[in-house]
Formats: structure tokens, sequence, C-alpha cells
């Protein structure tokens, strides 16, 4: 067959599927695309090398600003409807947890603001609270209403971006631009040779529509809550950095995407390995609603429970504090320090696994596997550069 | 110093005003994605100016509604290379030469930069950035464009050429930065 070219051996440094299954076993064979993959992917990572920057710490809501002075009084009064954050409704407690982290989300809104014209940022979890989730508010959950019930949802970014894997952590690097840790300690039976993998940034959006949350009702025969005029057509914006799963062994990564994306991508299945997860925290912004509303609206929902409604009103700093749904009859939680910040650490006591997760200096950190909670922490503790 | 007002946006209005006044969703949507992104870009050229430059870049943007959403993008993107090459090229015309032989802002280490701790640097220094001034444009557009994480398809849009183009085109810039650069003995 015909060598490569040298755009598609350039193209195949950044994006391994590039080249044909043939190209490959081809550029495996011959020594003349060898050299010249070599003289190009040199140039390239020295580039990279003189290139790289770590994420900048961005006030999103102070740039808006800034960008109004300078453009027009008028640039940034924002309108209602558009757009949808995708909390597809699954299966299960995660249903549960979803519509309790939705709820909490909401709650967090609370000690903000509620200017109707600006763009705020009101939400970036620095701290986890477990809430307990009963089987019967999980039953009651299953039945609550999809999000897309309440208004209008909208993946905003790109769509269906793929998860990358790699083997080498300098390419996780350069994709995530996040400085990937790794462990010092792993747990005796556990793979030490790492896979990365990098999910994509992803943002969206979500707007309240009282029609549409009247139409749901009407489709459904049920009477719910009318929506707060205030409510309608205030919208909320979600952005989610990269995130940076380094899995050992297999299926370590399983069910982590529900940290991110709101679970569009399944990166894997079963669970015999170890993972670790890392990404700068989510942000949500808001266009402006009154915050108590919509906590008051959404609790006062079908299925959510007085005890679950006091849980998340009892939540002590909202706009910083992500509430963890946990399921009494499957799991434990408690709070425990990992480098010196608070942590959650959950044990399933199914047999499933434990997870451990916390934030330091704006990055969300966790460590998931078939462990025991000791063997967890001893690995998030060991985590380093 | 060049302003980017002389870009001149590369498709027709959609929607009406919908970004002339800037008072509807789309506008909103586009500055939470790609701030972040325009400031990513500038970074690489003005370093803390970088805000600076994506801000000036949105406030004309808002100011001239413009093409659809991709149409947009590849506006904002290309509209910041040349706004942050201006404002490089502007700080830099006296003494480039001479700042070549500064030492790397951070780590001051002389041996080779590991990409580990490449990406705990802060900014890019002095060095790197007279590098890029001294390329042609295009060639520094596409490696500024390509450090801030733009996919191939997303470069072939901005710089209007196919993505097979772009290969030839790093190929070509990133052998004249190293060649630049040749002389840094911490970046060898």
């Amino acid at each position: 067959m015909t060598h490569p070219s040298a755009e598609l051996l350039r193209r195949h440094r950044d994006e391994p599927d590039a080249l044909s299954s043939a190209e490959k076993e081809h550029l495996l064979n011959c020594a003349a695309c060898r050299a010249v993959r070599e003289e190009i992917a040199g140039n390239a990572n020295f580039a990279e090398r003189a290139l790289t920057l770590p994420p900048a710490s961005l006030d999103i809501e102070a740039a808006r600003r800034a960008v109004a002075a300078r453009a027009s009084n008028q640039l940034f009064a924002v309108s209602p409807a558009r757009s949808r954050f995708s909390l597809a409704p699954r299966a299960g407690w995660l249903t549960a947890a979803a519509a309790a982290v939705v709820l909490g989300l909401s709650l967090s809104l609370a000690p903000v603001r509620s200017t109707a014209a600006n763009f705020l940022a009101i939400f970036e979890p620095h701290s986890f609270q477990p809430i307990a989730i009963t089987k019967s508010d999980m039953e009651a959950l299953n039945g609550f209403p999809n999000l897309s019930s309440f208004g209008n949802v909208q993946e905003t970014g790109a769509k269906d971006v793929a998860p990358q894997t790699f083997s080498n952590v300098f390419d996780a690097m350069r994709v995530s631009r996040q400085a990937v840790l790794h462990p010092r300690y792993l747990p005796t039976g556990i793979p030490d040779t790492p896979t990365y993998t990098v999910l994509a940034p992803k943002t969206g959006a979500f707007t309240f529509s009282a029609a549409k949350a009247r139409a749901a009702a009407q489709s459904k025969n049920a009477v719910l809550p009318p929506m707060p005029a205030n409510l309608d057509g205030s919208t909320l914006y979600a952005t989610f950095a990269p995130t940076v799963i380094t899995t050992y062994g297999s299926g370590g990564a399983h069910g982590l995407h529900m940290f991110h994306h709101g679970g569009t991508h399944r990166v894997n299945s079963g669970m015999s390995g170890l993972a670790i997860f890392q990404s700068q925290a989510p942000r949500i912004y808001s266009t402006g609603a009154s915050v108590r509303d919509i906590v008051d609206y959404l609790l006062a929902q079908p299925g959510i429970s007085p005890s679950l409604a006091a849980q998340i009103r009892a939540i002590g700093d909202p706009s910083t504090t992500l509430p963890i749904p946990i399921p009494v009859d499957k799991a434990l939680a408690q709070t425990v320090s990992v480098g010196g910040s608070p942590a959650l650490v959950v044990g399933d006591e199914t047999g499933v696994g434990s997870v451990v997760v916390w934030e330091r200096a704006g990055m969300v950190y966790g460590v998931v596997g078939p462990l025991r909670e000791s063997e967890l922490l001893a690995v998030a503790n060991s985590l380093t550069r | 110093m060049r302003r980017t007002g002389e870009i001149k946006p590369a498709a027709p209005a959609y929607n009406g005003q919908m970004l002339a006044n800037a008072a509807s969703g789309p506008f909103d949507d586009l500055f939470v994605m790609e701030y972040p992104r325009l400031v990513a870009i500038a970074r690489r050229f003005v370093g803390a100016d970088a805000e600076d430059v994506a801000q000036d870049v949105f406030a004309t943007f808002a100011r001239n509604p413009i093409g659809d959403r991709a149409h947009a993008r590849s506006w904002l993107h290309r509209a910041t290379v040349h706004r942050a090459l201006s404002h490089l090229r502007s700080g830099q015309r006296r003494g480039a030469r001479e700042r070549r032989h500064v030492a790397l802002e951070a780590p001051t280490s002389c041996g080779p930069l590991e990409p580990q701790r490449a990406v705990e640097r802060l900014e890019l220094s002095e060095t790197v950035r007279a590098a890029l001034a001294g390329l042609p444009e295009r060639y520094a557009t596409v490696l500024g464009l390509r450090a801030a994480g733009l996919t191939y398809k997303e470069l072939a849009d901005v710089m209007g050429v196919t993505t097979n183009a772009i290969g030839t085109l790093l190929i070509r810039a990133e052998a004249a930065l190293r060649k630049e650069l040749s002389d840094d003995p911490s970046l060898r």
C-alpha cells in the first residue's frame, strides 16, 4: 500500500483513529514512515511543551459585566425561552439521585440573588452532603416528573462527544488541560498500569416554563402546584469541565459518568478495578430566578417526602454544598478527611464497592472501587502530582 | 494597534437581530461556552491581558451580528488570535530579539521542560511569546488555537482549509516554532 501522507501522520498523533487499520499495520512495518512520524512527533511534542498552560480561573459573571459595559447598556438583558440540560430519567436509585441533586442544585440558588437581568454564578460545590433516601422515597421519586416537564432543557455544548482513552498520562493532560494526579499507593491485587479516559466538557441550560408544566400535568391528569410567575422564564446554566478518569484494572470507571454529563456517556461496565476521577468543580449560573420560589415549588411536588424536603432545606451553605443521595438500605455515608479537605465516603453494602469524593482548590476528586473504605482512603490520601 | 473591528464578519446575520441586541438566549449560550476558550487562546499570546482581549472581541461581536453558530464561533476564534497577535506584536516591537534570550519565567530549570511541569506554569514565557510573534500569522494562529484545544475540524473552519491541510499547517508551524526556540536550553 502507499505510504500515509505526512499530514495524516501528524493527525494520527492527536487522533489515533485518523489512520485505518491497514495504515497502522503499514506504519509498524515501514521504517521510512516511522522516521517521518518521529520527526513530526518530535516537533509537535516540542510545541506542546512550549505552549501548554493550566486552565485559567475565570469569573464568568464579572466578565459578562465587563463585556456589557464595553458593548452597550442593553446587551445582556436575558430573555427566557431556551435550552435544557440533560438529566434524563434513569432506572432505580440513580433516578432518585438525579432528582435529589436537581432539588439540591435548585436549593443552592437560595441565598444568592434574584435580579431579573443578571447572569450570576450561583453554585460551585466545595463540600458534599449525604441525603438519606428511603425505599419509599425512591419509589415515589421514580414517579417524579421528568425535568423537561417543568421547562425546556438543552445541552448547549458539543453533542455526543465520545470519551477519549489514552495509555499515556501526558496525552490525558494535554486533552483535559489538567495536571493528572496519580496514587503512590495501590492495594494488593489492583493492576498498576493505568488507562486514562477524558470526558469532554459540557454545558447545558434549563428554562422554567409554566405552560409546559401545565401541559405535562394535564397529559397525566395530574394536579400539580402552579409555577410561580417569577419562575416562569428563568434560566439556569450548568458548565462541566473535562473529567479525567484514571482506571487501574478493568471496569473501575463504571458509574463515574453519573458525576459528569448527566450520564450521557457510559465509559465502561462491571467493577473489578479502581478508578480515580478529577474535574474542575461544575458551576451553575442563573439569570436570576427567585430561588426560594424554585425550592418551594420543587419540594411541593408530589413524591417529595417531608423528611427528604427537611434534609435539603437543612443544608448549611447550599451555594457550595452538593447533596449526594444515599439509599439508606444500600449504602452508608460518613464524612472523613482527605489530605486535609473534608470528604464524603460512601460504602455500598451490596458488595459493589465504595466511593470517596472531595474538593480541593476548585477541583473535585474521587476514588471508587470494590475496596474496603480504609483502602479507598489510603489510595485517596496517596494521590500526588 | 489594529482594532478587531477591522475583521469583517464571515456570514450574514441570522434570526433577525438576535445577536444584534444580544437580548436573547443564543448570545448567552455562546458567551458561557466560548469566553473561557477565547481566554485560553489569548493567553498563549498576551498572558495576563488575555481576558482584556477576549472581552474586547466579545464586545465587538455583540455590536456586529454575524452568521450562524458555527460561523460565530469561527469568527470569535479568528478574531481573538488576530487581536491577541496585534496586541503581542505592538508590545514587542522594541527589543523583541533581545527578549529571545530571557529565561523562562517558570519553572527556571535549565533541563528539559517536562509536560507535568509545563502544565504548572501560570503563563508562557516572554521567549515563547516572542517566538510566536515572529512566526507567519497563519503559523502562530494554528499553534495558538491548537494549544487552546480546538479540534482539527474547528481549526479547519477557522483557517478556511480542509482538515488534511491542518495537518500540513501544523507540521510547518511546529517546525518553525522549534527553529525559533532552538537556542532556548529549557525547551530542548
